[in-house]
């Protein structure tokens, strides 16, 4: 099993190489000069020359890459056009923030699917099972962005019971820090929920009907214990590696909650920054995300062989 | 041998239906069993002639939207239709227990042997000690022939060959010392061989341990080697019935004759011709014909046949046929 | 097989969805009373009315006009970003699946490359290289999905290439196109047709999400999206501006879910009753 891991880190790790090399071949390659863009109008060519050399920025691309690589191993991420501050602090704050909603929103979609998911299979083909797939099925067709305007309508707007916007950090003041973390963690929870949910239902009703669940039905076990822990188990491992597939959407709907939330994460000011054309931020905000993404997948992968026995042994 | 006065299990005129919207299956159809301390019994009959969903119906597991109706099913003397939900989950794998099919899908995969045995002793005997557990799951392990069941009880199913593991699943038959095992097709996703060695062994745990056995199977051969008495099944129905040595010598119903007719002989004395086969296909459960279920596959049906159905009807000691054409 | 259509509760009424909307994309010239971009002076963020029956905005735009022509650019979006993803993923599926080998191994490596990022970003890239637009939004939409085209043909391919029937197509001398065209593609289709309706579905929201964030389609194109973003502004005093472009764009999803569960029920032979 040691061996798996170690593979995938290494596979992990070569797929962050390419996007960063894909991330800084995009960047370097955009239209407009970055450096006269800084100067304005009118600029004295002689600046100019001084500043490309400052920036690097007239050496070949492949040691532009590799001086930008060693930079960025060591802590430096470049400085914003737009304030000039170190990018890596702007960002740092913001991981945190993005993480911790991310986490609030995975935790409240399982907490809310699986359960769901399991009770759709057990009471199959009857009343119950049909209006949680038709829920589910509403819900995932349902824009994200939209969930987030139409709780915050219902919840800041008309019955005023929450912000709907702002962030106070969980140490601070940890009832508000809850009020303000709700609403777009139940936004992500919504649409992540309603794909868990149906993937369980779906895997759990093959478990079922399967001979080894027959045989113990059979032996005497109690239902309950039969779709809890027999069925379960085996109904999780494939949905296991479709929630890694999901990690992508996740990642992009927490950006979106973010935005309509005016939620201060990493996604926010990615897209801000973006607006603004600060493209050393962009650029940092993107390589963040991917290799989050990448170290997401190898724990998700990890997981997944540690459920599956025929892996292991 | 068979002790014919000590009654396991009488199953009488049990019918099974599962209604799908307006059409109706009849899956069982009035089928009346008997089986005897320290008996085989077989019942035989091609895919989806209702032999499982027999068995099913007997422990009381049968798939919605499946129902089972009938004047009684009687083990050891209890009626099990006047038994709660609850009653019945404790007769299951304790009084009467289930082998089934294809032993490569009985297991759960994700779990060891040990836990296998270990949930079937949970769900009756919640309270015993982690060492009376541990004994009593090497112990079933060793009547069913494991070596060294120490080492295997830590396995998973897939690191087991398919006749381990259907000894796995007759130790957990066994475990909690059933009087009853029925068994659906024990053997037949496994080779020849091991057949033969599954086979010997229930023979074995019938003396030892007093255990009667259903053996449902499509292999006629199988059943008539192995078992004492046989119930011929078509179509939901019982068509024939006996000791196995009258049946295979001396079949009565036209069905069973086909069936006997079209297995392979080694016999110098037959002369080579083709293998007899029963023309037609396996009838159909939702649309039951107006007389004999076998009447529009049959050699000898006449209009009689095909207009009205037939009683099981007693025709010798211990014998009985379904049949318009057999006089006693 | 009309009869099985009919049978089959979800297809039927996904494919009546899908009629309606097709029907509001083609003919919204037709059916709006004013056109999309003209704003009313003096009817700024009227609700709803006789005269105009899902409001206005902002500008004094008819609200309705604008979510029946929006119906066209999701249309097209879901069209494009659906051509796009097959011609793409189809051929590299095939030939991934079909010859293996190192050129199995590096395509399925550069694949997972482009699986690995969130469409958002993926849209953030193409727009901060070609600037805003509609097209972008497909380049940046068609990059993600196809990487799982590629993923499905492949895994059909797997699967059809060690039956027996294409070993005998071998022997026969057939030629490897002959062979891919004829025999593996086809038993593609059944998963193929039912990932067509989740590419679209998917390019709508996608859609809708990145004309949100203001990547995507400019204004005045009345994308749902974009009105949705003028909407989050006037939450407080206007509602119905969020309302109705949501409601549709629901619908627009919903169609392609329905069509493609209801597809997948029936070509999934997993239409076994419980006796079977």
């Amino acid at each position: 099993m040691v061996k798996y891991v170690l593979k995938r880190l290494g596979y992990g790790l070569i797929t962050i190489v390419a996007i960063s090399v894909i991330i800084f071949s995009v960047i370097h390659f955009l239209p407009g000069d970055p450096i006269q863009i800084m100067f304005g109008k009118n600029p004295n060519p002689e600046l100019i020359e001084i500043a490309r050399k400052h920036y690097g920025l007239d050496k070949p691309i492949i040691v532009q890459y590799f001086s930008w690589l060693n930079k960025v191993l060591h802590g430096d991420l470049g400085y914003s056009i737009v304030n000039n501050l170190p990018v890596l602090g702007l960002v740092l704050a913001r991981v945190g923030r993005t993480m911790m909603l991310t986490l609030f929103g995975i935790v409240f979609s399982l907490v809310i699917a699986l359960p769901t998911g399991i009770i759709a299979a057990a009471r199959h083909n009857t009343w119950t099972d049909l209006s949680i797939s038709s829920i589910s099925l509403v819900l995932i067709s349902i824009p994200e962005f939209w969930i987030g305007i139409a709780y915050m309508m219902i919840f800041a707007v008309w019955l005023a019971i929450l912000p709907t916007s702002g962030y106070v950090s969980l140490l601070v003041d940890l009832n508000k820090f809850l009020k303000i973390m709700i609403l777009p963690a139940a936004t992500v929870a919504s649409v992540q929920a309603a794909q868990t949910t149906r993937m369980i239902r779906a895997n759990m009703i093959e478990v079922l009907r399967l001979d080894y669940i027959t045989l113990m039905r059979a032996a005497g076990v109690r239902d309950l214990r039969l779709m809890v822990v027999h069925a379960f188990r085996n109904a999780l491992i494939p949905v296991v590696t479709l929630i890694g597939m999901q990690v992508g959407a996740l990642m992009a709907g927490v950006i979106i909650v973010e935005r309509v939330f005016t939620y201060p994460g990493l996604g926010l000011l990615m897209v801000k920054s973006l607006q603004e054309r600060d493209y050393p931020v962009v650029q940092a905000c993107i390589m963040i995300y991917a290799v989050l993404f990448v170290l997401i997948n190898i724990i998700v992968d990890i997981v997944y062989c540690s459920i599956n026995p025929k892996i292991r042994y | 041998m068979a002790n014919e006065d000590k009654n396991i299990l009488e199953v009488r005129n049990l019918t099974t239906k599962f209604r799908f919207g307006e059409k109706v299956l009849i899956a069982v159809n009035d089928v009346s069993i008997e089986i005897n301390e320290k008996e085989i019994v077989g019942i035989v009959g091609e895919s989806g002639c209702g032999k499982s969903m027999t068995a099913f119906s007997v422990l009381g597991i049968v798939p919605h939207p499946g129902e089972a109706n009938s004047r009684g099913i009687i083990f050891k003397g209890r009626n099990l239709l006047k038994k709660s939900h609850k009653q019945m989950r404790k007769i299951r794998g304790c009084g009467i227990s289930l082998v089934y099919q294809d032993p490569l899908s009985s297991l759960n995969p994700s779990f060891n042997i040990y836990w296998h045995l270990g949930e079937v002793l949970k769900a009756h005997r919640p309270n015993l000690t982690k060492k009376e557990k541990y004994h009593l799951i090497i112990d079933s392990l060793k009547k069913v022939r494991i070596l060294n069941p120490e080492e295997k009880v830590l396995q998973y199913p897939h690191q087991f060959s398919g006749g381990m593991r259907q000894r796995v699943v007759l130790a957990m038959a066994l475990i909690l010392n059933s009087s009853l095992v029925i068994a659906d097709e024990p053997t037949t996703a496994l080779d020849v061989t091991t057949q033969k060695e599954i086979f010997n062994l229930i023979e074995k745990l019938k003396e030892e341990l007093s255990i009667s056995f259903i053996i449902i199977s499509h292999d006629l051969y199988l059943i008539g080697e192995r078992c004492d008495r046989v119930y011929v099944m078509y179509s939901g129905q019982i068509v024939e019935s006996g000791s196995s040595t009258d049946i295979f010598n001396d079949p009565f119903h036209p069905y069973t004759k086909g069936l006997l007719d079209s297995i392979p002989k080694l016999d110098p004395n037959i002369d080579e011709h083709e293998l007899d086969t029963i023309k037609g296909e396996v009838q159909n459960l939702i649309d039951l014909p107006k007389g004999c279920f076998f009447s529009n596959r049959c050699k000898l049906a006449d209009k009689v046949c095909k207009s009205t159905r037939q009683e099981l009807k007693k025709v010798g000691k211990g014998r009985m046929v379904r049949c318009w054409k057999v006089k006693n | 097989m009309f009869k099985t259509v009919i049978k089959n509760k979800k297809l039927f009424i996904g494919l009546i969805m899908l009629i309606v909307f097709l029907g509001l994309g083609i003919f919204a010239p037709q059916i709006t009373p004013y056109p999309y971009d003209k704003a009313y002076v003096g009817s700024s963020l009227k609700p709803p009315s006789n005269d105009f029956w899902f409001g206005t905005d902002r500008l004094g735009r008819d609200v309705f006009s604008r979510v029946i022509y929006g119906t066209r650019i999701s249309l097209i979006a879901a069209v494009s970003i659906t051509s796009v993803c097959l011609l793409l993923g189809i051929p590299l599926g095939l030939l991934s699946g079909y010859y293996g080998g190192v050129l199995d191994i590096v395509l399925m490596r550069m694949v997972d490359v482009f699986f690995a990022f969130p469409w958002v970003l993926m849209g953030l890239l193409v727009v901060v290289v070609r600037g805003q637009g509609l097209s972008s939004v497909i380049i940046a939409l068609s990059l993600s999905y196809f990487p799982q085209i590629v993923r499905i043909v492949r895994s059909n391919v797997l699967t059809i290439k060690e039956q027996d029937f294409i070993a005998a197509a071998r022997l026969t001398g057939e030629n490897d196109f002959y062979i891919i065209f004829k025999y593996i593609l086809p038993n593609c289709f059944a998963s193929l047709i039912v990932q067509t309706t989740l590419i679209m579905s998917f390019s709508i929201l996608g859609e809708a999400a990145l004309s949100y964030l203001g990547y995507g389609t400019r204004p005045p194109m009345p994308s749902w999206g974009i009105l949705l973003q003028q909407a989050t502004n006037y939450i407080w005093v206007a509602g119905y501006l969020v309302i109705f472009p949501g409601i549709f764009i629901i619908f627009a999803v919903l169609t392609f879910n329905f069509t493609g569960d209801g597809l997948r029920d029936i070509l999934d032979p997993r239409y076994k009753r419980i006796y079977g």
